[in-house]
């Protein structure tokens, strides 16, 4: 079990997040969508976004299908399902905690 | 993901092999076509989108150990390079098989003939009855009559020592036991036998009749309890 604040789990933060915020996306996208909204602060490692993918969808908190795109390319997309969006919203809140203890530590050391 | 499309990928990785390879493939031509727009050329565009994307082989490895059962994969590739090392030799292959089918008829028959009593309940109207056979020696060739008034009969003990009995049978198996004991009787002449734990199967194999409507007589001899059986 990755600790809450590790590599693994922020990667999955950040793959959750843009898979709610944003329409069902394929894995370039949501490695194009990291790097937009981070305005290339954060650059993940495009090869290690697929087991990371794959372990979510194990997980059952994403699910993906193959399709069609509007260029004519099959494409496999991810969508969040219900179980998703509660383990979203449970590391959002580990991810706040621990950003808080930090600021705390920060402040008053 | 379900314990079948998991069971389903190990048994048939090339469907599996087949989608990651298409999934990371896209995911380049993407990332290529990206860098080429800036006007890279092809051939640097595709350097950058390989470092970037890193080790493809690796990242379709850990998909695949994450979609499938690992060791039953290694099992039945383990499977597969022994049946191509048997077809490739086939004397190997036969003597291989006929030691394991020796091997394990043997097994199966010390099970059956010596191990049974050991493992199965006792089915003896009488809890503490059962099986261990005293037949005549050289030195006695006519057993006591039994009550079947069967001269080849074979009589029974069993008991709460019935463990320690399966130790002495074993043994007795490569060893038969010889020791003395009164059969007709607590004041009877004690009489040569070979003592054995049998199973039910032993009358056949033995060539012998059991007592026959005998039931549930209780005796002692050579401080054992014996109850004869009515077969």
């Amino acid at each position: 079990m990755p600790s809450p604040t590790s590599a693994q789990t922020a990667l999955d933060l950040l793959v959750l997040t843009v898979l709610s915020r944003r329409a069902p996306l394929h894995g370039y996208g949501i490695s194009t969508a990291i790097e937009e909204l981070s305005e290339e602060a954060l650059r993940i490692e495009e090869g290690s976004l697929y087991p990371a993918l794959h372990r979510m969808e194990e997980a059952g908190w994403i699910t993906a299908e193959w399709t069609v795109t509007e260029n004519k390319r099959r494409a496999r997309i991810y969508r969040l399902t219900r179980a998703g969006k509660k383990q979203l919203a449970d590391e959002i809140q580990h991810w706040t905690d621990f950003s808080a203890a930090v600021v705390r530590v920060l402040r008053y050391a | 993901m379900s314990w079948f499309s998991r069971l389903k990928n190990t048994i048939h990785p090339a469907a599996l092999e087949r989608e990651l390879a298409d999934e990371m493939k896209d995911h380049l031509e993407r990332r290529v076509a990206s860098l080429r727009e800036p006007g890279l050329s092809a051939d640097e565009a595709a350097r950058q989108a390989a470092l970037r994307f890193g080790n493809p082989m690796l990242r379709r490895e850990e998909c695949r150990d994450i979609r499938s059962w690992a060791v039953l994969d290694s099992v039945l590739q383990d499977a597969r390079y022994g049946c191509r090392m048997m077809f490739r030799n086939s004397a190997f292959a036969v003597t291989a098989v006929l030691s394991l089918t020796l091997a394990i008829g043997r097994i199966q028959q010390f099970f059956r003939l010596w191990m049974r009593p050991c493992c199965t309940p006792c089915r003896c109207h009488n809890r503490k009855g059962c099986l261990h056979s005293r037949r005549p020696t050289s030195n006695n060739p006519e057993p006591s009559r039994s009550e079947s008034e069967n001269p080849s009969a074979i009589r029974f003990t069993c008991g709460s020592a019935l463990r320690r009995e399966a130790w002495r049978a074993w043994r007795s198996s490569v060893f038969p036991l010889r020791r003395e004991a009164r059969i007709s009787g607590a004041t009877a002449p004690l009489e040569h036998v070979i003592t054995q734990l049998v199973s039910g199967e032993a009358f056949q194999i033995l060539g012998v009749r059991p007592a026959l409507d005998i039931y549930s007589r209780r005796r002692k001899i050579a401080r054992r309890v014996v109850t004869l059986l009515r077969l």
